[in-house]
């Protein structure tokens, strides 16, 4: 996969775990685990002695995970990690070094920033993804904002502390490009093998970072397909009012069965697609981000996917 | 118009309001809207296409206001509006191949540093000002006097959650060199020509930044028994704290100074406090006010005071810092 598929891959994603690696083949669990829950990529931090090694192995055991390489301090432990095959090279902090060295060699490279300096010499180095860390303390989903209005095309992986209970703040910046958190799977589960619970705060997560929401439905949609949009988008359908169509993407509701909200168009289209389902952007913004998109499920009909900050300003 | 002098104008503005410019033809009517409420400063932001354009108009034609480039982000941003006519240029971050270039060509520049690292660098270039942004998400007033502590002599310009109801607390800071904002001609304020509103708001923020007040009131005496007396009954009639005083005065409370002996006006004097004396006696000037420079009150090395050249209503008035 070549950097620019790697950073689509991130932006799909929109959620990516890190762990500590002790133990190669329960990171390797882990792996498969979030794979399953609907998580595709896992940084593997370059803190203990066996993180290197474990690229190699959970590229290996999981060969769909999009495999990263977090901490890395220095050019030789990027050069060290991409040699076990890393997708990707995470660094805390900003050095110039480590960033000429991944561009020289056309390896995905997302390094920390905390300032607009920061941000503007990565970008000046022709990068469009970083981390901003550690993003509560440094001004949490405004500061990404107000960035934005500089270098609108960027897009940031906010990371530090964040929880569930932050997950949809972040998740509906339009700027976040993916969340960096932990919250389904704390490590006590990972020490205990809790797969299972794991994958359920996998899935939650997951629907936090789509945050999809019904925006209408047409009045007459039968039940059957109710119960499949409540299956699909994981909402309930149960409502005492039908809420009307959003005013600016009323001429173009017509023959649609229902439209439904989402933090974001690239990852929901993602979604979908990986549940066999094709659909396609229908606009864009000014800057290029997809703001509406349409679905079309076999026999049924056609969905209507509104981007929430097209509408709201999140 | 010189480095030196472009930036004294801006420390005398005490705002630089930031303008997002949709379109050419908006460029003078902006400005003489912004003029007629006593701002003569602006930064022209590159966040739109017309920005080039409007700086050369503004430039060219106003040429009572001092206009500025904001948002430059790159070296050739900042030749093209050096080019249009621009006097300063405002980056967001710190760039060195645009500071490298602005102070090699005596272009003022103001970079946005917001970390000790990112100060030094600039310290580095021989620069005095920063730009402090986003100032309300990395800590406002109180980061700014934190990082004023090792780099006593870099002031700075705060950006971002600036407006009317803060503005005073800003300018007050003594690290302040002036304060950036787009509260008095916000994006929809200039997209839907609202001048007259422009202009208002400019002049409220200019009120504010001068923030006169009465600070109080002097009373001349012929000696040290009379200026005891006169406090004492004040003291009796209204409670006023009696505080003598070390110097020339005594005080009955902060707010009635007392001669020991004839001082200055012929009934005493009024002073009259500001949250920035720079701002406050360049305005003066503009409006014609002299200032008698002999009296000048210094200490420790700071103007804290200084009087009109004439009295009005028989009192003399001295300005004096918040």
């Amino acid at each position: 996969m070549n950097k620019i598929e790697i950073y689509t891959k991130i932006l799909e994603c929109g959620i990516m775990p890190t762990t500590f690696v002790y133990d190669i083949a329960e990171t390797c669990k882990l792996a498969q685990t979030l794979y399953d829950g609907g998580i595709h990529i896992i940084e593997l931090l370059q803190r203990t002695p066996q993180a290197r090694e474990a690229l190699s192995a959970v590229k290996k055991a999981v060969p769909e995970m999009i495999v990263g390489a977090g901490t890395v301090l220095t050019v030789k432990t990027a050069e060290e990690a991409v040699q076990c095959g890393t997708d990707y090279v995470v660094s805390p902090f900003y050095d110039q070094n480590i960033v000429d060295w991944c561009c020289d060699h056309n390896v995905a490279v997302v390094p920390g920033c905390a300032t607009i300096t920061e941000v503007s010499r990565g970008y000046n180095s022709g990068l469009r993804c970083f981390k901003y860390f550690p993003v509560k303390q440094l001004g949490g989903a405004e500061v990404i904002r107000q960035i934005s209005e500089i270098y609108n095309d960027a897009r940031y992986v906010v990371t530090g502390g964040i929880t569930f209970d932050d997950l949809t703040e972040y998740a509906q910046s339009k700027y976040v490009g993916a969340i960096g958190s932990v919250c389904m799977m704390p490590q006590e589960l990972i020490n205990a093998h809790q797969w299972t619970q794991i994958t359920q705060l996998t899935k939650k997560a997951v629907a936090a970072s789509l945050g999809f929401e019904l925006a209408y439905v047409k009045a007459d949609v039968d039940t059957t397909a109710a119960g499949l949009l409540s299956m699909i988008c994981d909402f309930s359908l149960v409502r005492s009012k039908i809420p009307d169509v959003p005013a600016k993407v009323k001429g173009n509701a017509e023959g649609y069965i229902a439209g439904i909200y989402t933090n974001s168009i690239v990852r929901a289209l993602a979604y979908f697609r990986r549940h066999g389902i094709v659909g396609k952007v229908l606009t864009n913004e000014k800057d290029g981000t997809p703001v509406v998109a349409e679905i079309e499920i076999p026999a049924w009909g056609k969905l209507q996917l509104i981007a929430r900050h097209y509408i709201y300003r999140t | 118009m010189n480095k030196a002098e472009v930036m004294e104008k801006i420390e005398q503005s005490g705002i630089i309001p930031v303008a997002v410019v949709d379109k050419a033809e908006k460029a003078i009517p902006l400005a003489n809207a912004m003029l007629a409420g006593g701002v003569d400063v602006v930064e022209v932001t590159f966040r739109t296409e017309a920005a080039p354009d409007v700086i050369k108009q503004m430039s060219t034609s106003c040429k009572k206001m001092l206009v500025g480039a904001g948002t430059v982000i790159s070296l050739e941003q900042c030749k093209k509006a050096v080019e249009c006519g621009a006097q300063f240029i405002v980056s967001p971050g710190f760039n060195k191949e645009v500071v490298k270039w602005c102070v090699d060509n005596e272009v003022p520049i103001v970079p946005g540093c917001v970390t000790p690292t990112e100060i030094t660098e600039a310290m580095e270039m021989g620069l005095k000002v920063v730009k402090f942004f986003p100032c309300n998400l990395y800590g406002g007033v109180t980061a700014m006097k934190a990082l004023s502590g090792p780099f006593p002599c870099v002031r700075f310009i705060p950006t971002s959650g600036i407006n009317a109801d803060t503005i005073a607390d800003f300018i007050k800071s003594p690290y302040v060199f002036a304060a950036g904002g787009s509260w008095v001609c916000s994006k929809n304020d200039i997209a839907n020509e609202n001048y007259e509103k422009i202009t208002a708001l400019c002049a409220d923020a200019k009120k504010r930044i001068l923030g006169f007040e009465i600070g109080h009131i002097g009373i001349n005496s012929t000696g040290a028994d009379d200026a005891k007396n006169i406090c004492m009954d004040f003291n009796k009639a209204f409670d006023f704290e009696y505080m003598p005083g070390t110097g020339s005065s005594d005080f009955a409370s902060k707010g009635i100074e007392v001669k020991k002996r004839s001082g200055r006006g012929e009934h005493g004097h009024i002073a009259v406090t500001t949250n920035s004396l720079v701002v406050a006696m360049a305005e003066l000037k503009k409006r014609g006010v002299e200032l008698d420079e002999s009296s000048k009150v210094i200490k420790n090395g700071k103007l804290i005071a200084v009087f009109l050249k004439n009295q009005i209503g028989g009192f003399a008035v001295h300005l004096m810092a918040k």
